[in-house]
């Protein structure tokens, strides 16, 4: 039995808690002490009824890096990332944050889900939205108090929205939606973001205020992660690649991963019509 | 007024006075949360469920609340099951059980032989109160109100945004079961005051009218728990002056208000929005019209 054990779900997900090796050795063999990736996935299954979404995916995301997964619709990209955070029934693999079970870390995570996961009718304005993101931090019976509203300031103040503090989310246009979303990541003060595609349907001023936040965060030593759709800007806005298509097809610096012949093993096609290299 | 001297004066009618509007607090604010996690008509199938377990509990003399509570539960789970083991729509699912659990609830109700008419069991019956039930909706209110505050953070996150609060790592699923015996006990609770039939109307109506009205959940559970009270209280009072049913005149003040709050809310009110729409209409007509006048006089 290891310690790693004791971080078993307590859902119905199954992780293989056995499985301790590292799932990425090779920082291991340096024979030295490196910092774990901020995520790591080993051997990643899940299947929706009888169709299987993903099949034995690895993943590895290094820490204080910009990291973004891609692959064709349904190639399990979110799958990934919510299994990854225990959200989806019948997932199984090893899965560590830091080199621990997400069971221990939990609160160190940031999770920005899709928009329409949100219910925008709720009767709450902006700032209480945004508070809610240090609710994680929290003791089980203890209110958010002066500390976590000047948290929640800050972090409405970082993304350009705080005239719109009282404003209701229901009025708030999908730009906006979006940067109150990153608020409240921002108010949980997490070491990794998990983003699932956080660049639909939003403008380009946002899209370029978000990248800019979110390099901000690699820069000062936290990671990110996200679930991305547009091959064209992945060279500009990302450092490091993973490419999916229900199983890993290439991960690594996007310099040297997105190449013609790895998107046409992810996508059945060379989608950005890059140069054919001799390999 | 007369209402007020006779309740002074006949504790029965206190007694029926003090459950009525008791209840109206608890229906406001477990109701503010069902219509807000989109199970009002989960409401309704168990407000139905309830009527086999009444009827079992009479048969065998055990306690109403409990068998009330287990029918309800019953055919939630039901749902739940048919609903996640079949292509049918939920809503397809929740009439199929309460409408077989009502049938059942009224076959059985045949062989009690109980003072209690089903016309009182379906429609309610204040007025025969017994102080046991005063006090059990008393702590059945008080239970649940301490609850919601206790656990304000934890059912605001999960009602708002169920996948995030997965993620923080609040038990999502425990909060859901929670939150739907708390509608079952005060369901059963209600079916005194207005019966089977029309106890979703105090779980959503008053919620329905304070989100009208106000734009934060808190807000809205406390203005809730005020309107489902004043509606009971409003309903009794023409119920006994009028001599009508209970239950219907407590729902018929409930809609009143709901209709006041509808057309004349401050910022979602229909008659405002209807006139704005007219100024509006009428600015761009005018507008047009000038031009139009500009261009005749060039041509």
């Amino acid at each position: 039995m290891n310690p790693a054990q004791t971080g078993r779900g307590d859902s119905c997900i199954a992780f293989d808690q056995y499985n301790c090796a590292h799932p990425h050795p090779t920082h291991e063999s340096k024979g030295h002490h490196v910092t774990p990736d901020a995520l790591s996935i080993h051997n990643l299954h899940v299947s929706y009824q009888s169709t299987k979404a993903v099949t034995g995916l690895n993943l590895q995301a290094p820490a204080g890096q910009m990291t973004c997964i891609v692959g064709p619709n349904g190639s399990g990209k979110s799958t990934t990332l919510k299994a990854s955070l225990n959200l989806v029934d019948h997932a199984y693999g090893t899965v560590r944050f830091f080199g621990k079970p997400l069971k221990k870390i939990r609160h160190r995570i940031g999770y920005v889900p899709q928009r329409s996961t949100t219910d925008w009718d709720f009767p709450i304005n902006v700032i209480d939205t945004v508070l809610l993101g240090t609710f994680p931090n929290l003791r089980t019976f203890q209110r958010p108090g002066v500390e976590q509203h000047k948290i929640a300031r800050n972090a409405l103040e970082r993304v350009n929205m705080t005239e719109f503090a009282n404003r209701q989310i229901s009025d708030l246009s999908g730009g906006q939606q979006q940067r109150v979303f990153i608020a409240r990541s921002l108010a949980q003060q997490a070491d990794l973001l998990l983003l699932d595609e956080p660049l639909i349907g939003i403008d380009a001023t946002t899209e370029a205020d978000i990248i800019g936040i979110l390099t901000e965060l690699c820069a000062a030593g936290k990671s990110v992660v996200m679930v991305h759709h547009d091959l064209s800007n992945v060279e500009e806005y990302f450092d490091r690649i993973v490419m999916v298509n229900q199983k890993l097809v290439a991960q690594g610096p996007v310099q040297d991963v997105l190449t013609s012949n790895n998107l046409r093993k992810t996508f059945g096609a060379n989608l950005l019509g890059l140069p054919e290299r001799v390999e | 007024m007369e209402f007020i001297s006779d309740v002074l004066s006949y504790p029965h009618l206190a007694r029926a006075a003090i459950t009525a509007a008791v209840i109206g607090v608890a229906s406001g604010v477990i109701g503010s949360i069902i219509i807000l996690r989109g199970l009002s008509l989960m409401g309704d199938a168990i407000s139905h469920a309830v009527m086999p377990g009444i009827a079992v509990s009479f048969l065998l003399g055990t306690n109403v609340l409990i068998a009330a509570l287990l029918s309800g539960l019953f055919a939630a789970g039901s749902i739940g099951f048919i609903n996640n083991n079949s292509r049918l729509k939920r809503d397809t699912s929740i009439g199929i059980v309460f409408t077989a659990f009502l049938a059942a609830g009224v076959l059985l109700w045949a062989r009690t032989n109980s003072a209690m008419t089903i016309e009182a069991v379906l429609f309610g019956d204040v007025l025969s109160t017994r102080p046991s039930q005063m006090f059990q909706s008393i702590v059945i209110a008080a239970i649940i109100i301490g609850l919601v505050v206790l656990f304000y953070k934890q059912l605001m996150i999960t009602t708002m945004d169920a996948e995030v609060a997965k993620a923080f790592g609040f038990p999502t699923r425990a909060i859901q079961y929670a939150v739907l015996i708390g509608l079952a006990v005060v369901t059963v609770s209600a079916v005194q005051t207005v019966g089977v039939i029309l106890v979703v109307a105090m779980l959503i109506t008053p919620a329905a009218t304070a989100y009208l009205l106000v734009r934060k959940f808190s807000t809205m559970m406390w203005l809730a728990a005020f309107l489902g009270m004043t509606s009971s209280i409003v309903g009794m009072y023409f119920s006994y002056s009028w001599t009508l049913q209970s239950g219907p005149a407590i729902v018929l003040v409930a809609f009143a208000m709901f209709l006041l709050a509808f057309f004349l809310s401050p910022r979602q009110g229909f008659v405002w929005i209807q006139l704005h729409k007219i100024h509006e209409r009428r600015q761009i007509h005018s507008t047009e019209s000038a031009n139009s006048a500009k261009e005749n006089t060039f041509s």
